[in-house]
């Protein structure tokens, strides 16, 4: 069974991809702070990671060292409403697999949610 | 004295502890609030993915278990955040609750107008039922140029095939926020927009809300027409134009361009060479419309550390 850890801030946020994805099979786990993720990352392998948080980002590649770990590369989708180029690029040279602007179509993110094989 | 004493003393003892115990209750309140908003986003989410429509009777258990605000604030996050088809599922979950029947009736019932504004934007960010439609439109003969605007931005969400029509009624002038605000409702909620009406428009503010347009989806083509609104005798109508041409990259060496630049006053032109150094124009195209003191400002901004940031 696949294992998602949603993470974000903004506990709506996080309730509202939960419920997006309330149907699909797989072992959810919500967190609302960088060390919580963290935690759940190191006791844990997921094979995907759904979060709104960019800022933890954008100091290198630090965050993303501690989040993958041990070879085991989870696939990262960041949320934002920010629409620009640096950005998405940025995240993108960082090793983020997908960047989703907001307003998002749950029609296409659950699509690309399913076609992810997971690694366990 | 003793008495007066004692009765000091048990105030300073207990007036601390009311305090306390208030702040108790208000942040527990405030946390449950928050974490029944979070639940309701949840439920709202789980109804919009199932495989065939809500029936009426599941919806009005959401209304049962959660208040009226907290649907609402919900739904409006929903909306904020999804597009789509799923949108639709929205408006009934809406329209089932009677959540846009409550803010109507809270404009009717609200004396201040801050309140009336305020509900008029959450409707306005709402997936709401036609019904709502005639009383919403006795709104827009309002004096007050908020409460219009507002009533307009609902409009276009209940009814965006009519949303030109309900722009052009509008008798003053939208503000630039108010222009990117109801082109961006009329892009959520589907309305048919063409840029050279709108360009070709009688009405100052659907030129400005097509000038948005085309700047911000680059549309290249609506050029000419843009430089014909260079020379237009509204002034802000004018300035959009200049402002749309530099954003697409469009040539600035026509002679509307330069009638218009003459225009501007001494701030507005230092803002536009901000604006062109963005825009990635060099000094040298730019060099016919400045004066040398600009000129040389121009050089000092594009070889300023801050323009290397930006523009690499």
């Amino acid at each position: 069974m696949r294992k998602i850890v949603i993470h974000s801030q903004n506990r709506d946020f996080g309730a509202l991809l939960r419920g997006l994805l309330a149907d699909i099979e797989a072992h959810f786990v919500v967190t609302t702070s960088r060390i919580e993720l963290l935690r759940v990352c190191k006791l844990s392998l997921y094979d995907l990671i759904l979060t709104d948080d960019l800022r933890m980002f954008m100091n290198g590649s630090d965050m993303m060292e501690q989040i993958r770990q041990g070879g085991f590369l989870p696939q990262i989708f960041v949320f934002s409403h920010d629409l620009s180029e640096e950005s998405a690029v940025a995240l993108l040279e960082v090793g983020v697999n997908q960047f989703l602007t907001l307003p998002i179509a749950p029609e296409k993110l659950r699509h690309k949610i399913n076609k992810i094989e997971y690694q366990q | 004295m003793m008495t007066i004493l004692n009765e000091k003393v048990v105030l300073a003892a207990v007036f601390p502890a009311v305090l306390a115990i208030t702040q108790v209750l208000f942040t527990t309140r405030k946390q449950y609030l928050t974490y029944a908003k979070a639940l309701c986003i949840k439920h709202i989410s789980c109804m919009l993915i199932l495989p065939q429509e809500p029936s009426d009777e599941q919806i009005r258990k959401l209304r049962l278990r959660f208040s009226t605000d907290t649907i609402l604030d919900a739904a409006i996050f929903v909306s904020q955040h999804i597009y789509g088809n799923m949108l639709y599922r929205l408006s009934s979950i809406v329209e089932v609750c009677e959540i846009d029947q409550y803010l109507l009736r809270s404009i009717g019932r609200s004396m201040s107008h801050r309140e009336r504004v305020k509900s008029l934007s959450k409707l306005s960010q709402l997936c709401s039922s036609t019904a709502i439609t005639e009383q919403s439109e006795v709104l827009l003969d309002k004096e007050e140029h908020s409460i219009r605007t507002y009533a307009t931005a609902a409009l276009v969400m209940a009814r965006p095939e009519r949303a030109i029509r309900y722009v052009a009624r509008l008798t003053h002038r939208l503000s630039l926020h108010n222009v990117a605000m109801l082109s961006q409702l009329m892009r959520r909620a589907g309305a048919p927009i063409a840029y050279t009406p709108l360009l070709a428009s009688q009405s100052q503010n659907l030129q400005l809300i097509g000038l948005y347009l085309c700047e911000h989806f680059s549309i290249i083509d609506a050029e000419p027409l843009m430089q014909k609104l260079c020379i237009a005798e509204d002034r802000e109508v004018s300035h959009a134009a200049l402002y749309a041409i530099c954003s697409i990259r469009g040539d600035i060496a026509t002679s509307q361009v330069d009638r218009a630049v003459m225009r501007l006053s001494s701030s507005q032109r230092d803002a536009l060479i901000r604006h062109l150094i963005n825009s990635c124009y060099s000094l040298r195209s730019c060099a016919h419309l400045l004066t040398y003191d600009e000129q040389k400002r121009f050089g000092e901004r594009l070889n300023s550390y801050k323009c290397q940031i930006l523009c690499n």
